[in-house]
Order: C-alpha cells, then sequence, then structure tokens
C-alpha cells in the first residue's frame, strides 16, 4: 500500500499559552477531497499551515509523500514544490498582470513553458479574466483578486492543494461553480490531493469525500458524509450534522433567546 | 549631409568608439575645477612647496585615477547592469563575441586615459607617475574582481584578491606595486573571460533560464517578487551554497581578508594603535554582520511560539529556532577572546591582531544555520512581513 500522501503523528502547536492542536494524528491519502471544518478559532486554518510547513509544531511529526517537513533542504524543497499552499488572505504583487502573475507562479513549480502558456490563458478565460488578466492585479475588485489566487494554485500543477477558505472572498457563482467543478475533477480524474478549511458547509458538502471535523484543537469526527450522518443518527444536510455535532449549545441558547420574544 | 568622400581614418575611429568607454567627458570636471583652481591658488599666490595644498592637489589626481578605474569596471559591465544583462541574456550573444556596449577589459586608450592622469600629476610635486598606475590598476581590479564574484566565478577572483594584497604590502615601492598591478590585472582578465564564458549567470532564483516565450509574456516583471505565500515558500536564496560550500568560501574569503590586513600591517608603525585598530574593526564587522543576520534571518520567519508560551509549556528553548541567533554572541565575544589568547601566548600584538576582523566575519558568515538551511528547515513560522502601506502588494479577501 502506499503511504499516505499526508500524514500527521502528534501534532500539538502552540502560538501562545494556549494550544491551538492538541496531539492530531491524521492520514491523507492521494486523491482525497478533504474538508476540514469548525468553529472560528478551532484550529482549522492552523492545521492546514502544519501541513504545508508555514508553522513548526511543538510536538509532532508531519510527513507529506513519506518525506518529513523540514528534515533536510533537499526533501524539503522537493515537498514544497509538491504542495501549492494557498492562505485565506494571500497578498499578490501589484503591478503584475494576472497572466504575468500565473506564468511566474508555473515558472516557481517548474511546469513545463509551452504547457504552462497554454494553461494560463485556460485558467483566465475559465474565470472571466480574460481580458483583466493583461492588465496589472491592483486595479482588480476583490473577487478577481481572489480568482487569480486560486488560478495560481492551480496552474502549478501540484499533486497537493492546501487552500484555506478558497471559497470566501467575494467569488462570483460563476467562479464557484467553476472552482467547484474544477476540485471534483481534479480529485477523481487527477488524484491530486486537495484539502481545504471551509467555514460554510453547503458549498463543501456536494464535493468533499472526506470531511474532518475540528473543534477546540482536536478532531472531533472525520469521515464521509454518510459516516457522519451515522455518527449523529441524522440524514440531513451537512449543515444539519454539523448542528448536532457542534453547535448544540447555538440551538439551545437560540431557543432561549426566542422564548423571551411576546408571541 | 554626410560626407563620403571624407577620408576614412580606421585608427581614429576605432580610438573614437574606445574612449567613449574610458571615461566620460563630463567625469573630468569635477577632477579638473578643484585641482586648477588649487594649483592655480598655490602657484599665484603662495609659490609651490610653501603651503600644504599641493598635498591635496596630489590627492585629487589619485582620487580621479581610482574613480575612473572603478567606472571603468563597473559601468559596462552587464552584471552591474540588469537590464543590459537581461537583454543579452536574450540575444544570441557568446562570450567569442564582443560585448555590444563596449570591452569590459582594458584597451590601449585607457592606457591613454592614465597618461592625462601622469601628465596632470607631474604638476604637482609629491605624485609618483608609477602611483598613479597602481591606484587606477587597483580600482579597477578591485572593482572588477567584486562584479566577477557576484557572478559566482571564484578561483580567479580570490587569486586577483590574492595578488592586490601584494600590490598593498609593496606599495612603498610604487614600480614594484605597478608591476604587480600588470601581474593582478592579468589574473582579473582571466576572471572577466572565465565569467563572461558562463553567462547567463543565475537569475536570483532557483529557476533556470526563461524560455523565450514565457520572458516575453513576463516581460519586466520582476519574477521573483511574487507575494506571501510563493515568494517566502519557494523564492530561496540562490546563490545560497550548501553548508560545506558556505563554510569553505567563508574561511577562503577570511583568509584572505587576514592576508591583506597582514599586508598592510606592514606600513603600521605602533603595534598598540594596530591592536586598537583590528578590535574596532572586529567589533564594527559584529555589530553589521549582526544587522544583516537579523534582517536576513528574522524577516518574515518569527518564532514559532511567544515568551509567554514557552514558559508555559516550559521550553524556554526551542533548539530549532534559536541556534539562529547564537552567532550574536559568538561575534562580540571573539575579538576579546583572541585578545586574550595572544597575550596569554606572549604574541605580540602584530601576529594576533590580523585575525581579529577574519575571525569575526568567518562567525558572522559560517555560523549555521545557513540562509537557505534556515529558511527551509528552521523550526520558525513562516508570516507575510509585507506592510499595508507596501505599494507593491495586495492583500486578498
Amino acid at each position: 500500500m502506499d503511504p499516505p500522501m499526508i500524514e500527521l503523528r502528534g501534532v500539538t502547536q502552540h502560538y501562545g499559552v494556549r494550544p491551538v492542536l492538541r496531539s492530531v494524528n491524521l492520514e491523507i491519502q492521494r486523491g482525497e477531497l478533504v474538508v476540514i471544518l469548525g468553529p472560528n478559532g478551532m484550529g482549522k486554518s492552523t492545521l492546514l499551515g502544519v501541513m504545508a510547513g508555514v508553522l513548526s509544531p511543538q510536538h509532532g511529526t508531519v510527513h507529506v509523500d513519506g518525506m518529513p517537513r523540514k528534515g533536510s533542504t533537499d526533501e524539503e524543497m522537493a515537498i514544497r514544490k509538491s504542495c501549492v499552499f494557498l492562505p485565506d488572505q494571500p497578498w499578490l504583487p501589484a503591478e503584475m498582470t494576472g497572466r504575468e502573475f500565473l506564468l511566474a507562479v508555473g515558472r516557481l513549480y517548474d511546469v513545463d513553458d509551452e504547457r504552462l502558456m497554454a494553461h494560463a490563458d485556460q485558467l483566465l478565460d475559465l474565470f472571466d479574466l480574460a481580458e483583466q488578466g493583461e492588465s496589472p492585479i491592483r486595479g482588480y475588485s476583490a473577487g478577481q483578486k481572489k480568482k487569480v489566487a486560486v488560478c495560481s494554485a492551480l496552474i502549478a500543477d501540484a499533486p497537493i492543494l492546501l487552500l484555506d477558505e478558497p471559497f470566501s472572498g467575494g467569488l462570483d457563482p460563476a467562479g464557484l461553480l467553476a472552482l467547484k467543478k474544477l476540485f471534483q475533477h481534479h480529485a477523481r480524474r487527477k488524484e491530486l490531493t486537495i484539502v481545504m478549511t471551509s467555514p460554510v458547509p453547503e458549498l463543501v458538502e456536494e464535493i468533499a469525500t472526506r470531511i474532518i471535523i475540528i473543534q477546540n484543537g482536536a478532531i472531533l469526527a472525520d469521515g464521509s458524509l454518510d459516516d457522519l450522518q451515522r455518527l449523529t443518527a441524522c440524514r440531513g444536510t451537512l449543515g444539519a450534522v454539523l448542528e448536532r455535532l457542534i453547535y448544540p449549545e447555538t440551538n439551545r441558547k437560540l431557543a432561549e433567546y426566542f422564548q423571551d420574544f411576546p408571541r | 549631409m554626410r560626407d563620403d568622400r571624407r577620408p576614412r581614418l580606421p585608427l581614429l575611429d576605432a580610438a573614437r568608439g574606445h574612449l567613449r568607454v574610458t571615461a566620460h567627458w563630463a567625469m573630468w570636471f569635477p577632477f579638473l575645477i578643484p585641482f586648477v583652481m588649487l594649483e592655480g591658488y598655490v602657484r599665484w599666490k603662495l609659490g609651490v612647496g610653501r603651503f600644504a595644498l599641493p598635498i591635496l592637489t596630489g590627492f585629487l589626481v589619485g582620487w580621479q585615477a581610482a574613480v575612473l578605474g572603478a567606472y571603468r569596471a563597473i559601468v559596462f559591465h552587464p552584471r552591474y547592469d540588469t537590464a543590459y544583462r537581461d537583454w543579452l541574456a536574450q540575444t544570441p550573444w557568446t562570450a567569442a563575441k564582443p560585448l555590444p556596449r563596449g570591452p569590459i577589459h582594458l584597451v590601449w586608450p585607457d592606457g591613454l586615459v592614465v597618461v592625462v592622469l601622469i601628465l596632470i600629476g607631474l604638476l604637482t610635486p609629491d605624485v609618483e607617475p608609477m602611483r598613479i598606475v597602481s591606484i587606477y590598476l587597483l580600482a579597477y581590479c578591485a572593482a572588477t574582481v567584486s562584479l566577477t564574484l557576484a557572478t559566482l566565478t571564484f578561483v580567479p577572483a580570490y587569486l586577483a584578491f590574492f595578488c592586490m594584497g601584494f600590490m598593498a604590502r609593496f606599495w612603498s615601492l610604487p614600480w614594484v606595486c605597478g608591476a604587480l598591478g600588470l601581474v593582478s590585472y592579468l589574473v582579473v582578465y582571466w576572471g572577466i573571460r572565465s565569467s563572461l564564458k558562463s553567462f547567463p549567470w543565475s537569475q536570483g532564483t532557483e529557476n533556470g533560464p526563461l524560455s523565450e516565450a514565457v520572458a516575453l509574456a513576463l516581460g519586466g516583471a520582476k519574477k521573483d517578487k511574487l507575494g506571501w505565500p510563493y515568494e517566502r515558500l519557494l523564492v530561496q536564496p540562490a546563490r545560497a551554497f550548501d553548508e560545506r560550500k558556505l563554510v569553505t568560501h567563508s574561511f577562503i574569503v577570511c583568509l584572505l581578508l587576514g592576508w591583506w590586513i597582514s599586508c598592510l600591517a606592514a606600513h603600521a608603525a605602533d603595534p598598540v594603535d594596530f591592536l586598537d585598530g583590528m578590535r574596532g574593526f572586529g567589533y564594527m564587522i559584529a555589530f553589521f554582520g549582526s544587522l544583516f543576520r537579523l534582517a536576513a534571518y528574522v524577516s518574515g520567519y518569527a518564532p514559532p511560539i511567544s515568551l509567554a508560551g514557552r514558559i508555559t509549556a516550559r521550553r524556554l528553548l526551542v533548539p530549532g529556532y534559536d541556534a539562529a541567533f547564537l552567532v550574536f554572541p559568538l561575534m562580540f565575544l571573539a575579538p576579546e577572546t583572541v585578545v586574550k589568547v595572544g597575550e596569554a601566548l606572549g604574541v605580540s600584538p602584530m601576529v594576533y591582531a590580523p585575525i581579529i576582523p577574519p575571525l569575526v566575519l568567518f562567525i558572522a558568515l559560517a555560523t549555521p544555520p545557513g540562509l537557505r538551511q534556515w529558511r527551509l528547515t528552521g523550526r520558525h513560522r513562516m508570516v507575510a512581513a509585507i506592510s499595508a502601506q507596501d505599494k507593491n502588494y495586495v492583500k486578498v479577501g
């Protein structure tokens, strides 16, 4: 059996006094489309940052494609070239055009020049940026900036995509649709390993092959939608499952709040 | 209208072409105006030898020789001019062909420039003609060596630096110094040829040369300024050696620095003053070395855990992060340690003082982790480190 594409063993991460991740163990296989869900401030982005190597956990180990993160310079460089990390708030070069930016990122990931040129045009066209792609990023709307950022992750042709809230940031419905279909296609057909976070379960429900729910820095539940429905004895949507799993307190508080209103 | 019947003078045409690269005419004014004023004042009012100003005019001649020598080395060098270098990389130019903007090695009209300076120098009583030749060659060689090093052509550059040390050692013997200058130039010329043969040099990132289509599409965009996170994760210093090479090159550079200091020490009168000077030089290297290491190692690479977190988690030391800062106390302790050891051994300060600056520099350059190792394997927390006021980047979300 192939080693997992991403493997975390006993990962504990502090920034300050409070641990953000507590002894997390996780294995992600090739071709999985994993969505990390959970309330704000519970460790979703931190977990992704640890996988991406931008954070150094205080305890535990991270392996990517069988290689330890930050083990040696050569291995680390190989890992970095095999996975793209897109944070929720990236910074883009203001004076570059969208097309130039995509080409430059593709070059960083050693994408073949011919493929790079063709792919950049395809992506810009897919996300309705064909015209805008020739002007500096500085003049883009929030949604267009987000689209270019997402395109930069896709143009790298890397086997692992680590994406922090790719559906947020003002994407229009056409952009959301394109992105969902792309992720689904890339995971199924190209066997890309995609790990993403999302605060909105409805957006990822239909594409996720695996859902990891994180709360207070620990994994609360891990499995497919069917697994989570069985776990919670709820046949509803992912939103309904989440209500049972991590928001029972919210439902109780809402009930109390509404009781105070006269009929 | 061009007169085609005008007789062609190939030698004059060639001289015009070469004179264009030897020294821009405007460079003579900042030298000639104060020189004429000072010399004129001394000769007409006070008489030669009655006032100390001839020393100043001699200095002006030497200064002009140094400026012209450095100018000659730098201005037409493709390593110095990024736009020229990038353009040249896209042409079919090879080292077998002349450089389009003009040669970067010395050509015979450069000799004319030196002769003019010597003739001007003859007006002042204290200027030795061979001294002007030496200064010109030293400035030219020093500037060329630094550019040769920047093209990663190490052996000729190090050897030239070593030869130039002999020039410093025999400075008081102008003809010997001049002859050593010619030897140094020959080594520098070898370096120029070697470095041009390896053109195009590294582009500053780990990428290879661009294909024509991508180069055209990218235009003048700065390919290594890609914002967060790409810049931090994948644009690595191309000139960061692996650990063994880093130590080797640092060692050679420091040996050469020590060699130069020992050459200069031959002119030092008082051993105590010399020791103080070297100690001060050592602390200066430690100070600027600290600033450089701080800027290179800390910007964008934050501690993995706050101080409060360290205390709470009972992990006061994070070896994978804190190791990068061991270099600071080492650099500042080195000068006094060398002095104490030298005194304990009863050796003359003229022997151990030249060790101080190279040792501090060696610590600054070679103390692990190297920059590449730190950026790739250090136990830090990478952050964007881009200010909201920075007009070069825009934030998404």
